[in-house]
């Protein structure tokens, strides 16, 4: 799992300070940190050379999140990078939730699929009653309501 | 770590408790939602839809919308047929579009539905739909009408949609009246036209279009692209048709960025790839399929990566110069007289299938390419007895070249050796390769005597140095050597390791008869595998000395 980004300190790197909702600053380089759209426009209104505050983002995604993108800018091979992806995504669902908000929010768009994927590898050929219990998804239709909608598409559910 | 530490407090422990009951998938924002649901086949998505409330508004605002009769009807359609069952799809269809928002700008839009033959009319149900596709915004377009014999009358105001990206067509009556259609989609960047009917020449000017396929467009006569953008051009002829007049001119000169060209029951010459291919600066796969005009082929190319060649009947020679050629594929059945493509040294995949070329041409022509990894040889009836000699060399597939006698292989690389034919008349092998696996399928024949089982005993010894034996055959008849026979001969795979089987017409009564057979076949492995149909079962041999 090492890997050469840490070993690559050149005096010219450019590290942006990323500050996560409850203040705590990570440094990222700027190549990693700029496959983020949100960071790339923050930067250019000029919070380059200051701290620039992410306030959706609390510590211990951006923790993950800063680890995501150091990962995909140190040049992985695409077979190392597909393992590590998957490693990277097989997590608890509470932490998953909270992933896709930040890579929504950080506009980081290959991330935003991974995890999409991901849940949607979750569903795929589940019957609703077990995909209600596995995200706790609570019925709010009335009986008729329901009754309707599997009328409607009465196709799905054969 | 602080904060995990903290988290543990039992009132931290209750609240985590609380938030796992709390549904947080639906809170999430609608984006991510429709996200996740495009990842999702449309039958998941529309059970995903039907869970709670908010993935049911999800759904109704969900960008990509298919609409398929087979699929939406499902089982309600089994018993319906022509009128009736389109009637109660397009029912279902407004049906679902009057739930919908307004406002949604749609990605893509698929309309998939079977016309009754006899069916000839427009009806607004159908029009309706495409509308709504088009005032949404759609940028992925896709009407399938069938293959015939019906065809849906194509609205022409989809082609002034500044929105679509994509358009495919297929089963449609194109250009009203007039037979000469002009398309200038200065947006469009993939355009297929399948199964189509009305037109006679297709003038294509899309500044942005990047790929493009014609496939079977009856009474088609011409098709003209004028796009210096263009990198993949598919074209395949009418199929129901067989005659010559029929045929359909190709004008697509002006691609100057073609990478991918493929043609298929085109009725284009020897001439035409001459004159055509140089031209395409860029071009890196190439194929073509049925074309019976082809005799001569001459195809000279700078880029060329892949060139497959498959039953152009009349082809009687093949000239390749293509220094950066990788994969080369040949299907014919008869007539070809002459591959010459030893220009092409980069090759590294050959495959000839039914191929007419002599046992010197094998040996000159894997001495032309030293890259050379995967060689296949499939009904080559007229090849008997040749060396190859290779380096680098990693898979070599032998399969139905009936006159076949002998083949010494020297190939230091050689990784998997697959053989395929009859039980008689087994041709000789000398492999001399440190560690392969030998894939061997034999195709039972007649009746079983004594020199059949010899023939097979000389046949398998040519294997016992392998990595990995592996036989496929349909019943077990030919592994089990008589008794008589084994005291007499020596076994072939003295040294074998491992040896798997797989037959597809087992005989279970017969599996003790096999099994000490296998073991007289080979006395001496680690493991041997019985495979019959999908179960497999393993046997552990433990050989007590």
């Amino acid at each position: 799992m090492a890997s050469s980004e840490s070993t690559t300190t050149s005096t010219t790197t450019k590290v942006l300070r990323l500050k996560s909702s409850d203040n705590e600053i990570f440094g990222v380089e700027e190549k990693a940190a700029l496959q983020s759209e949100t960071i790339k426009s923050l930067a250019e209104d000029g919070y380059s050379e200051d701290v620039i505050p992410l306030f959706n983002v609390e510590k211990k995604t951006l923790a993950k999140i800063v680890e995501w993108l150091n990962k995909h800018a140190s040049g992985s091979s695409k077979e190392e990078l597909k393992r590590w992806d998957a490693d990277f995504v097989d997590v608890d669902k509470d932490v998953l939730y909270d992933l896709l908000l930040a890579s929504n929010y950080l506009n980081i768009e290959v991330l935003l699929h991974q995890l999409a994927q991901k849940v949607a590898d979750m569903i795929k050929g589940k019957k609703p009653e077990e995909i209600r219990q596995l995200f706790g998804i609570k019925n709010d239709f009335t009986p008729e309501e329901e009754a309707e909608i599997r009328r409607e598409n009465a196709w799905a559910f054969e | 770590m602080m904060v995990l530490k903290k988290r543990r407090t039992p009132r931290s422990l209750m609240i985590q408790k609380r938030a796992e009951e709390v549904d947080r998938i639906s809170e999430l924002p609608e984006s991510i939602i429709h996200h996740i649901m495009s990842f999702l086949s449309h039958k998941d998505a529309a059970r995903f839809s039907a869970l709670c409330k908010r993935f049911r508004s999800a759904w109704n605002s969900f960008p990509f919308i298919v609409f398929n009769e087979t699929l939406n009807l499902g089982s309600c359609g089994d018993d319906l047929y022509g009128e009736a069952k389109v009637n109660k799809f397009l029912k279902y269809v407004s049906g679902f579009l009057q739930q919908r928002p307004p406002n949604i700008s749609l990605e893509r839009f698929r309309f998939c539905v079977d016309l009754f033959e006899g069916y000839d009319k427009k009806t607004h149900h159908i029009d309706g739909a495409i509308g709504y596709a088009i005032e949404n915004h759609v940028k992925e377009l896709e009407l399938d009408f069938g293959e015939g014999p019906a065809h849906y009358r194509f609205p022409l105001t989809v082609l002034s949609a500044k929105s679509i990206r994509v358009l495919k067509l297929k089963g449609l009556k194109l250009g009203s009246g007039h037979k000469d259609l002009m398309l200038s989609h200065p947006f469009v960047e993939s355009l297929s036209i399948q199964f189509c009917i009305g037109l006679k020449t297709l003038r294509v000017s899309c500044q942005n279009l990047k790929i493009m396929e014609i496939y079977s467009c009856k009474g088609l006569k011409m098709v003209a692209v004028d796009e210096s953008n263009l990198e993949s051009f598919s074209f395949l002829g009418d199929v129901s048709s067989t005659r010559k007049s029929d045929s359909c001119s190709i004008n697509i000169a002006a691609c100057k960025s073609l990478k991918c060209l493929s043609l298929e029951n085109a009725q284009i010459t020897g001439e035409w790839i001459k004159s055509h291919i140089p031209n395409f600066l860029l071009l890196e796969d190439l194929k073509l399929e049925c074309c019976e005009l082809l005799k001569d082929l001459y195809v000279s190319s700078a880029k060329l990566k892949t060139l497959e060649l498959s039953d152009c009947s009349q082809l009687k020679k093949i000239e390749a110069v293509a220094p950066n050629l990788e994969y080369f594929s040949y299907i014919g059945q008869k007539g070809l007289s002459l591959i010459n493509i030893g220009a092409c040294r980069s090759l590294k995949d050959l495959t000839l299938i039914g191929a007419r070329i002599e046992d010197e041409w094998i040996v000159s022509a894997v001495h032309e390419f030293p890259f050379l990894k995967n060689f296949r040889l499939f009904g080559c009836s007229s090849l008997q007895k040749f060396n190859i000699s290779h380096e680098e060399l990693e898979t070599l597939q032998i399969v139905d070249c009936d006159a076949l006698k002998e083949v010494q292989i020297y190939a230091r690389s050689l990784d998997t050796f697959v053989y395929t034919g009859g039980c008689t008349k087994l041709p000789k092998f000398l492999i001399d390769s440190a560690c392969f696996k030998a894939e061997l399928s034999l195709c039972n024949g007649s009746k079983f005597s004594s020199r059949l089982f010899l023939e097979l005993r000389d046949f398998l010894a040519c294997f016992g140095h392998c990595r990995e034996l592996q036989i496929t055959c349909r019943s077990t008849d030919i592994l089990i050597v008589p008794g008589d026979l084994r005291d007499s001969l020596v076994p072939p795979l003295y040294d074998l390791k491992h040896l798997k089987l797989h037959i597809s017409d087992p005989n279970l009564d017969e599996l003790k008869d096999l099994v000490d057979s296998l073991l007289w076949l080979a006395p001496h492995p680690y493991t041997i595998t019985i495979v019959s149909g999908y179960e497999e079962k393993s046997l552990k041999v433990i050989i007590s000395k």
